[in-house]
């Protein structure tokens, strides 16, 4: 049986996770949750009993940023595979000092998304 | 009470009432007395004799004359003219003879052996009170002497004719005493026939006896009492007297003293001094002398003695009597000061200042130092003393009487500065300390060469005229302060800003200030520090440069000069400057917070359209898709209408500032009903429930376009963050009265998740670098901020419930209402 991959969103664009949410349907993944801010992202990963592989991480959010959230959902599980998504490149250097698998800038075609998340799901550690 | 009072008193006289020259006129009276009593005795012997002769010669006459008589009755019958001729001239010597007896002064009588008065000479008529010898002449002595009919039982004739010897009493006959003596008559036979009285007047002498005792009773009184001491030693210099006071002195009693030897009590030096002093009294000198005694407990007495010589009758040295007094005291005090005095000597003759007494009427100098005399040009103090006078050396005839008019006015003067010239005549400047001693025309004060620093001064006067020059013609103000805050100089260009300062405190001047300012900078000044600071000054409206700077004056004290430089333009272009920069770097803060937010929401946009579009075209050709097709092109058409409204608020924002300034009358319940109906279409779906509760229908604020954006952005804010199934929205307005303005309170209460409490004025903030990841929330807040402040109004959020952040936030417009 193949395993579905669960991938979690954070951003606090609605229409961005509208479009998050069905490119990753229709490469075959599921949508672990939808969360607006950092800060609502740690508490969702932290209930989450089969936490998500993925996540899909915005950067500037309301109440706290994708790195700071980055940061403390990393504390939680460290094999989590972060991939940062930001219109702001000059963040991608401490996104990925902190751990992000990945960064992508803002704007992008979808077969990026897709890839950037197979990669991660490929580089997975069990 | 005087001399002759007090030898008359009789009562002893008490101590105060003599001085020393009292006890020494009684001590000469008493012995001219004994003197004058030794020469009467002496005067009445002589008299004796004198009778004893007259009366022998009586008896060789009688005897004569009876042999005359004789060879005359032998002869009488030859010769009767011889006889008659004898006769003649025995009563012219019996004539003679009265006339010898009447001249004496002694009452002279002669008494048969009855007792009766034979003959007696005028002197005895006069003791009697009788004029005639027939009242005494055959009449009893006793009848006629004492008026009594037998002899008085002390007399001496009764005496004589038991003793046959002379016989003599002293006898009080009336009122006066008399020296009666009586000698026998006796014929050839050898009988007793007679007697020859003689009676003296003693009065006067038993008078002065009587007083020369109750002068010895007050004379041993005053000696034995006085606090002077007495000493009187005999020709060996041995004590005969020595009175308490003298005991104690020498600290032993009358007894331990008396007898012994003067030089006992002193030391070999004194013993030889002393011993020349008493060859002198020998002489007959007296003297007053200061000597030293040795203290029974062996410490030295320093006396003065007030010596004069004892002579007997015949003039022999019979010893000295002393009058001490006790001068230990003083003369320890006199050798102290004795000691004190060669200090101050020494400390006058070694000054490095010039020491001097000059006379005040003509200007001689008395005394001096060698330092002074070395000032006027000699060698030696002397030679100056000799020389030179004040009077003829004053370079201003009228200097000297001004500085004794000042002297006499505050009875000295310090620092006096004179211009004099020395003994070569070349001038020198003097500084002058001096007092006046009017009544011995005197004058002592001390001198210092001043002259170098009188020509530095003069110098440096000419350099300050020099530099007041300069200061006059100077654009910047500038004055002169001294440390009492009295101005002592502004020049005209701070004159023309600030007015006359003749009598004005400067803190009063400058600052119209009662009192001295708190930031007054003297204190730095007068420590010889250079302040620069600036000062706006509310008189003249301008701000300055001032630059205060210790400045010495001539007499050596200093003063505060101050530099005014007119800076308002320049701080005015400063000022400007200033704020163009602020302005500037909002803009440029601005315009990067616009772009990140601008790039950062742009880019949301067409990430949403590029997203949309990409999702669309794979499922283009799937019946199946339609809904999402549909949907996706509803997202993507809304993502075009944000977009072109980001870039409106771009633009709005950039002329904010501009827009402030135009505002007019807006009713805000139509505004808000619009701005309403556009949300609800922005969000169709979401289950929205947004209500107005107002207290008025028609309410007008001083607006412009943007109140709707304001509205817009707190509705969509609200609608954003909430996560409820119904987001439910509460507009409520107010009416609320805060200092005296009326303003319409607007309040946006939903029931989303809230405002954290540190957050709750950040958001309104336009974030920068710093804290951009953390509320990225587009333009919304910062630009309402902006908005309702060129409204004049405030903006805040609060929790919906209080101290409940769950329950919603409350954002609060408070703006001010118009009719």
């Amino acid at each position: 049986m193949i395993k579905i991959e669960k991938v979690f969103i954070v951003d606090d664009e609605p229409s961005l996770q509208f479009f998050y949410e069905q490119v990753l349907i229709i490469a075959g993944f599921e949508v672990a949750g939808n969360a607006s801010n950092g800060k609502e992202a740690v508490s969702m990963f932290k209930s989450f009993s089969n936490k998500p592989k993925i996540i899909l991480m915005d950067q500037r959010m309301p109440e706290m940023s994708g790195i700071e959230a980055s940061k403390l959902i990393l504390q939680v599980d460290n094999r989590v595979k972060i991939i940062f998504i930001s219109a702001d490149a000059s963040v991608k250097e401490e996104a990925i000092s902190i751990g992000a698998f990945l960064f992508i800038s803002k704007p992008f075609a979808i077969n990026l998304l897709i890839d950037a998340v197979n990669k991660a799901i490929e580089s997975y550690v069990l | 009470m005087n001399f002759k009072e007090l030898l008359n008193s009789k009562t002893p006289p008490k101590k105060d009432d003599l001085t020393d020259d009292d006890l020494a006129r009684l001590f000469i009276k008493y012995k001219g007395l004994l003197k004058k009593l030794e020469r009467d005795e002496a005067f009445w012997l002589a008299t004796n004799e004198n009778i004893k002769r007259a009366y022998s010669k009586l008896d060789e006459l009688v005897e004569e004359r009876t042999i005359e008589l004789k060879i005359v009755n032998d002869q009488l019958q030859r010769e009767l003219i011889e006889r008659k001729k004898a006769e003649t001239d025995l009563r012219k010597i019996a004539n003679q003879w009265q006339t010898t007896f009447d001249a004496m002064s002694e009452s002279v009588f002669l008494l048969d052996i009855e007792k009766k008065f034979l003959q007696c000479n005028k002197a005895t008529l006069d003791v009697l009170g009788k004029e005639k010898y027939d009242e005494i002449i055959g009449y009893s002595c006793y009848e006629i002497i004492h008026g009594i009919n037998e002899p008085v039982e002390w007399c001496p004739m009764v005496r004589m004719i038991e003793s046959g010897h002379k016989e003599s009493s002293i006898a009080q006959i009336g009122d006066r005493w008399c020296d009666i003596s009586v000698d026998p008559v006796i014929n050839d036979e050898g009988t007793l026939i007679g007697a020859v009285h003689i009676i003296t007047d003693i009065t006067e002498r038993k008078k002065s006896e009587q007083k020369l005792k109750e002068s010895e009773e007050k004379y041993r009184y005053l000696i034995e009492n006085s606090l002077e001491g007495v000493w009187v030693i005999d020709s060996n210099a041995n004590a005969i007297l020595i009175n308490p006071s003298m005991a104690k002195m020498l600290g032993y009693t009358t007894e331990e003293m008396v007898g012994k030897s003067l030089f006992l009590f002193m030391n070999e030096k004194e013993i030889e001094s002393t011993k020349k002093h008493l060859e002198r009294r020998k002489k007959g000198i007296s003297e007053e002398r200061e000597f030293e005694m040795i203290h029974k407990n062996g410490k030295k007495v320093y006396l003065r003695v007030r010596a004069s010589p004892i002579f007997d009758v015949e003039g022999n040295y019979e010893g000295t009597f002393g009058f001490l007094n006790n001068i230990t005291q003083r003369k320890l005090t006199e050798q102290n000061l004795k000691e004190s005095e060669e200090k101050y000597r020494y400390l006058f003759d070694n000054a490095q200042v010039g020491l001097y007494w000059s006379r005040i009427s003509d200007g001689k100098i008395l005394e001096c130092n060698n330092t002074f005399a070395i000032l006027f040009g000699y060698d030696t103090r002397e030679e100056c003393i000799a020389d030179y006078n004040v009077i003829e050396h004053y370079i201003d005839p009228n200097a000297r009487s001004e500085i004794l008019k000042e002297i006499r006015d505050n009875k000295e003067v310090k620092n006096y500065e004179i211009h004099i010239t020395r003994r070569d005549d070349t001038p020198i400047w003097l500084s002058i300390s001096a007092r006046m001693f009017e009544k011995e025309n005197r004058i002592e004060g001390a001198a210092i060469d001043i002259t170098e620093r009188k020509i530095a001064e003069e110098k440096l006067q000419v350099e300050r005229d020099n530099f007041l020059n300069i200061l006059n013609s100077m654009e910047d103000g500038v004055y002169i302060v001294n440390k009492n805050y009295d101005i002592e100089y502004a020049n005209p260009s701070l004159i023309k800003e600030f007015g006359h300062f003749e009598g004005i405190k400067c803190y009063k001047y400058l600052h119209d200030r009662k009192e001295i300012c708190p930031w007054c900078k003297n204190k730095e000044i007068y420590q010889g520090k250079t302040v620069r600071w600036e000062w706006y000054s509310p008189k003249s409206q301008k701000t300055y440069d001032l630059i205060d700077t210790p400045l010495k004056n001539p007499d050596g004290s200093i003063s505060k000069l101050e530099i005014f430089r007119d800076i308002s333009e320049k701080k005015k272009a400063e000022q400007e400057l200033k704020e163009s920069e602020e302005n500037y770097r909002e803009t440029y803060n601005r315009a990067e917070f616009y772009k990140d937010i601008f790039a950062h929401d742009i880019n949301n946009i067409l990430q949403s359209i590029l997203s949309g579009t990409q999702i669309s075209q794979l499922i283009l050709d799937n019946p199946k898709k339609i809904d999402e097709l549909k949907l996706n092109a509803e997202i993507i058409k809304e993502q075009v209408i944000r977009g072109a409204k980001l870039v409106s608020n771009v633009r709005k924002l950039s002329k904010l500032e501009e827009a402030g300034r135009s505002l007019e009358k807006i009713e805000i319940l139509n505004v808000l009903k619009n701005t309403i109906s556009f949300v609800k279409k922005s969000y169709k779906d979401k289950n929205l429930a947004i209500r107005v509760d107002s207290f008025g229908e028609k309410l007008f604020i001083k607006a412009n376009i943007f109140l709707e954006d304001v509205f817009e952005n707190l509705l969509i804010n609200a609608i954003r963050h909430n996560r409820n199934l119904i987001i439910e929205i509460t507009v409520r307005i107010l009416r609320e009265r805060r200092v005296g303005i009326n303003y319409l309170k607007i309040e946006f209460l939903d029931n989303g998740f809230g405002v954290a409490d540190s957050m709750k004025e950040k958001i309104f903030q336009r974030g920068y670098s710093k804290e951009k990841g953390v509320y990225g929330i587009g333009l919304g807040l910062s630009l309402v901020r902006g908005i309702i402040d060129t409204y004049n109004g405030k903006i805040w959020v609060e929790d919906r419930v209080k101290g409940d952040r769950s329950k919603g936030s409350n954002f609060v417009l408070l703006i001010p209402e118009v009719d």
